[in-house]
């Protein structure tokens, strides 16, 4: 048996102990190995109001790319129209390919539906008790949108500090700390749900008993449902872009 | 007592060459490592000065109990959203500072 090394008491150091000293030379090591991963360059140590300062820049410089999208989308549904106008069976194709980018997203569409506003009454949440349950939250959001899809809206919008944001198949809504991340915009309460459709199919779908509504009682958040005979929805400001997927052909069919 | 610098070195050598991979690690839960095999090493080292016997067990359950316990409270505040990693990490601080006072000469 391999005798472990001996003390000033002349008795030898435990193994364990020993052991433990090759691990914690591994977690020593880490520091290091970090340093060396990053070319010995330090690690950046921005400010709080640095980064908040360069946030503030990439929301401008994402703001002016999306002005850049509509444009380009604009001028493309010009040279659309511009060719089709010259052909007269074209006439079908533009109809069906103006639905579809309706139901993209892509373009903007009116119609009638409802107006549901959503707000947190947070100063009225006593002192003691936890706030996070009174606030609304992505899963309260992404509730009430699938209700609404499931109720036959046929286009829906979400509107916060004056930026509206169409939802399309690939809108994301997410908690981002304490703000909501609506097609990667950046929203606060209160939230203005657009939903066109039927009007009364949309708000008895929400406030059925038992609906995506009802919890929100209990918490404070308060919500209004205005039914409109018409409203405009704009377009999806984002990227829609087809990597992988591929239309399928009708000989690749089985 | 010298073979400890060489188990560290070995230790480093081993950490700094391989991929051990502390990414999957979070940070708070590193320090809690960190931490606790200190105050575990430094526990032994004192055991063995002392010329205590069967010191393996000990030091072992005074490292695990210190990850347990240390690691719940961690855990318990991240789920509950209260910050507990000082109170998490100050025992076992206090654990190695009382190892290292053990060294001191009378």
């Amino acid at each position: 048996m391999k005798r472990n090394e001996k003390t000033r008491t002349g008795r030898p150091l435990s193994a364990m102990t020993l052991l433990l000293s090759i691990a914690l030379g591994v977690m020593l090591s880490l520091p290091f190995k970090v340093i060396h991963e990053v070319g010995g360059e330090p690690l950046p140590s921005e400010s709080r109001q640095e980064m908040l300062n360069r946030m503030s820049k990439l929301e401008e410089e994402n703001e002016q790319l999306r002005t850049e999208i509509e444009q380009s989308r604009a001028n493309i549904s010009q040279l659309e129209g511009s060719l089709m106008a010259d052909q007269e069976t074209s006439a079908e194709l533009s109809d069906a390919l103006t639905r579809y980018r309706i139901l993209a997203g892509l373009d903007p569409v009116h119609g009638p539906g409802i107006r549901l506003t959503l707000s947190e009454q947070t100063s009225e949440v006593p002192q003691s008790t936890e706030v996070a349950p009174y606030l609304i939250h992505q899963e309260d959001l992404l509730n009430i949108v699938n209700e609404l899809w499931l109720a036959g809206a046929e286009a829906i919008a979400i509107r916060s500090r004056g930026r509206t944001e169409r939802l399309i198949m690939a809108s994301t809504i997410r908690c981002v700390g304490s703000l909501i991340d609506v097609n990667n915009t950046r929203m606060t309460p209160p939230f203005d749900i657009f939903a066109i459709g039927d009007p009364d199919e949309l708000s008895n779908a929400l406030t059925m008993p038992r609906g995506v509504l009802e919890p929100l009682q209990f918490f404070n958040i308060q919500w209004e449902i205005v039914k409109m005979d018409d409203m405009e929805l704009p377009a999806y400001s984002g990227l829609t872009l087809l990597e992988f997927a591929q239309p399928v052909e009708p000989g690749d069919r089985e | 007592m010298w073979i400890i610098p060489v188990l560290l070195i070995i230790g480093f050598a081993i950490g700094y060459f391989l991929d051990v991979p502390f990414n999957f690690v979070p940070g708070i839960y590193l320090a809690l490592i960190f931490l606790a095999l200190l105050d575990s090493i430094t526990y032994g080292l004192v055991r063995d000065l002392e010329g205590r016997k069967g010191n393996n067990g000990p030091v072992l359950i005074r490292l695990v109990i210190g990850l347990a316990i240390g690691g719940f409270i961690i855990y318990f505040g991240q789920k509950s959203g209260i910050d507990l990693n000082f109170v998490a990490l100050l025992p076992l601080a206090l654990g190695f500072a009382l190892n290292l006072y053990k060294f001191l000469p009378k």
